[in-house]
């Protein structure tokens, strides 16, 4: 049996009086293709938040690796393996494409103290930048300041930001929202030619991405567990369906 | 350096803009050496101009403290209303080794001018990064606020009057530079060495920091990037800088005195490097220039307005400048002539 990647214990996030994150306890195996879905307002994004720590938890523990991370900060944990991408593109906008994962890239390879040579001057950064461009299709975009490029490439930015600094763990929120269907075929291939020792946790309301992706799905719903399974035990189970039919 | 950037250009044809940057760039280092080549002819050409070179003087120790500004502000993102803090603790420390401690050094004084603003910034940035938005603009003014009432209140800085002293004897090469047109040589050295220094830390991964933090700092957090470090360390280097320009203008005019730290000062360099275009560091330099030379063509006019002159109203026009600025070229003048550059090429294109 796969090492645990990822332990979620019973975490809670309280808003005020909102209980956003109502006890969550989740257990996701390294290599895992894991979907977290729940209609809206289920708490998606904010367990997100909570798991990558650009939130921090009001009770419970997270453990990456083995490792407790309940508070450390988003940037460290982003040093050991987790890295993730938004719901809403979150990017350097004045900034190329490349200057975009150049940013990722060197972080990772310690060289962004150095104030004397020019950024584009290393090569071994230079070389992980073109083959993650390579990797999310956006070898010829390099040079495009990140603005004006379309929104589904935007994404691709997102993901090629998340994969830079080396992850073992990717949290992917709503990598195909926006997206035409062409678009969203060609993110579907990019996730799935992603390397199978790296753990995926995906959020998604695009229910054909959800299974053309996933092995196991978790069902969130008023910041609880509903259910959790396989793709078609989760298909299959009563409760879900009412759920999503209850919110249209 | 030079192989990494033909290396590019080999390597990966599939960036091409990439030629037309490095085409670009020397576009720039050749404007960049007629300025520089202006600078140094002027007062060999007009010696007895000594109004002009003070004035242009003024304009180049201005354009450094600009520069300092402009990465804190520009490259950073960070709205400090706190840079002159830097600039007088550097004119003081300069100022006071000579008048109070009795060291009559040149090159001792602007080492201290240098050190005393670069722990300032060190001290008083510990302090200001750790907030953000409005509550960092209000606690930048404030502390240095508080170093301005300091020095305005104590007697060993002068107090209100200042602190006139003789200005240390040092030559080079022979020729003393208490001199103006020396002096004024020296000062041009170290505007290019200032221009030079932070064209080559903005280029460099350091500098791609700083832009990532003035874009977006939650998604640098987001890359791994304990993003506080770095903007201690920019704004370390934005004080040093500061504090050379300080430091410079104390031993310009042998005068040093509260005002140097006063919010003012701090308002005139954000000014200039709004005016200019923030973010791009000949537009400080532009920005400096514009500014100070404004100034002194308004302050030496006799037209009357009411029972002033124009010369009394000197900050209402600077006032009314700057709104038109930040209404119609939000980007200055730096980013009013790159759309004109533009508008010129869509244009030959549609021909």
């Amino acid at each position: 049996m796969a090492a645990e990647a990822l332990k979620v214990s019973n975490v809670k996030k309280q808003f005020g009086a909102l209980a956003a994150i109502d006890g969550v306890t989740l257990s996701v195996k390294q290599g895992e293709r894991r979907a977290i879905i729940g209609p809206n307002g289920a708490g998606k994004t904010t367990f997100f938040n909570l798991v990558s720590g650009a939130l921090s938890l009001t009770a419970g523990t997270i453990e990456l690796n083995g490792t407790n991370v309940t508070s450390i900060p988003s940037w460290k944990r982003v040093r050991l393996g987790l890295s993730r991408t938004f719901q809403r593109n979150n990017l350097f906008l004045s900034l190329s494409v490349y200057e975009n994962v150049q940013l990722a890239v060197q972080r990772e390879m310690g060289t962004s103290y150095n104030m004397l040579r020019p950024a584009r001057s290393f090569g071994d950064v230079r070389a992980k930048i073109l083959d993650i461009l390579d990797k999310v299709g956006l070898a010829d975009r390099g040079d495009i300041e990140v603005a004006n490029l379309s929104y589904g490439e935007q994404r691709q930015v997102e993901v090629a930001l998340a994969l830079a600094s080396e992850p073992k763990i990717l949290l992917l929120d709503e990598p195909t929202a926006g997206m035409s269907l062409t678009e969203t075929r060609r993110m579907i291939d990019l996730i799935k030619k992603l390397p199978s020792d790296l753990t995926l946790m995906i959020v998604e309301h695009d229910m054909e991405v959800v299974f053309a992706i996933s092995d196991y799905i978790t069902v969130l719903h008023l910041g609880q567990v509903l259910t959790e399974g396989t793709p078609s035990e989760v298909q299959a189970d009563q409760r879900v369906r009412e759920v999503y039919l209850g919110e249209e | 350096m030079s192989e990494s950037q033909t290396e590019v250009a080999v390597k990966n044809p599939a960036l091409p803009p990439q030629a037309n940057r490095r085409i670009a760039f020397k576009w720039s280092w050749l404007w960049g050496g007629l300025v520089v080549l202006a600078l140094v002819i002027y007062p060999l050409v007009n010696s007895a101009d000594t109004y002009g070179i003070n004035l242009l003087t003024q304009i180049l120790i201005a354009a450094i403290f600009a520069l300092s500004y402009d990465l804190i502000f520009g490259y950073t993102g960070l709205l400090s209303f706190g840079q002159a803090s830097y600039y007088g603790l550097g004119a003081f420390g300069a100022g006071l080794l000579v008048s109070r401690f009795e060291i009559s050094n040149f090159w001792l004084s602007l080492l201290v001018a240098i050190a005393i603003a670069s722990v300032g910034a060190l001290i008083l940035g510990f302090f200001s990064i750790r907030t953000s938005g409005v509550y960092f603009m209000m606690l930048t003014l404030a502390l240095a606020q508080m170093l301005f009432s300091i020095a305005f209140k104590w007697e060993f800085t002068g107090s209100s009057d200042g602190v006139p002293f003789t200005r240390p004897e040092f030559s080079l090469f022979g020729v003393s530079l208490k001199e103006l047109t020396p002096f004024y040589f020296f000062v041009v050295a170290c505007f290019i060495l200032c221009f030079i220094g932070l064209t080559v830390v903005i280029r460099s991964p350091f500098g791609q920091v700083l832009k990532g933090i003035r874009d977006n700092e939650e998604r640098m957090t987001a890359v791994g990037y304990q993003t506080r470090n770095f903007k201690l360390v920019a704004f370390v280097l934005a004080g040093a800088i500061a504090g050379l320009a300080g430091g410079l203008n104390a031993l310009f005019t042998g005068f040093v005195g509260a005002n140097s730290l006063n919010w003012i000062n701090s308002g005139a360099v954000l000014v200039m490097v709004l005016l200019g275009g923030k973010g791009t560091l000949v537009g400080s330099v532009v920005g400096a220039f514009f500014v100070i030379y404004i100034q002194s063509l308004i302050q030496g006019s006799t037209i009357p307005i009411g029972n002033y002159t124009l010369a009394d109203r000197w900050l209402t026009v600077l006032g009314l400048i700057f709104m038109i600025f930040v209404l119609f070229a939000p980007n200055g003048i730096v980013g009013l002539g790159k759309s004109m550059v533009r508008r010129v090429k869509e244009w030959q294109q549609k021909r």
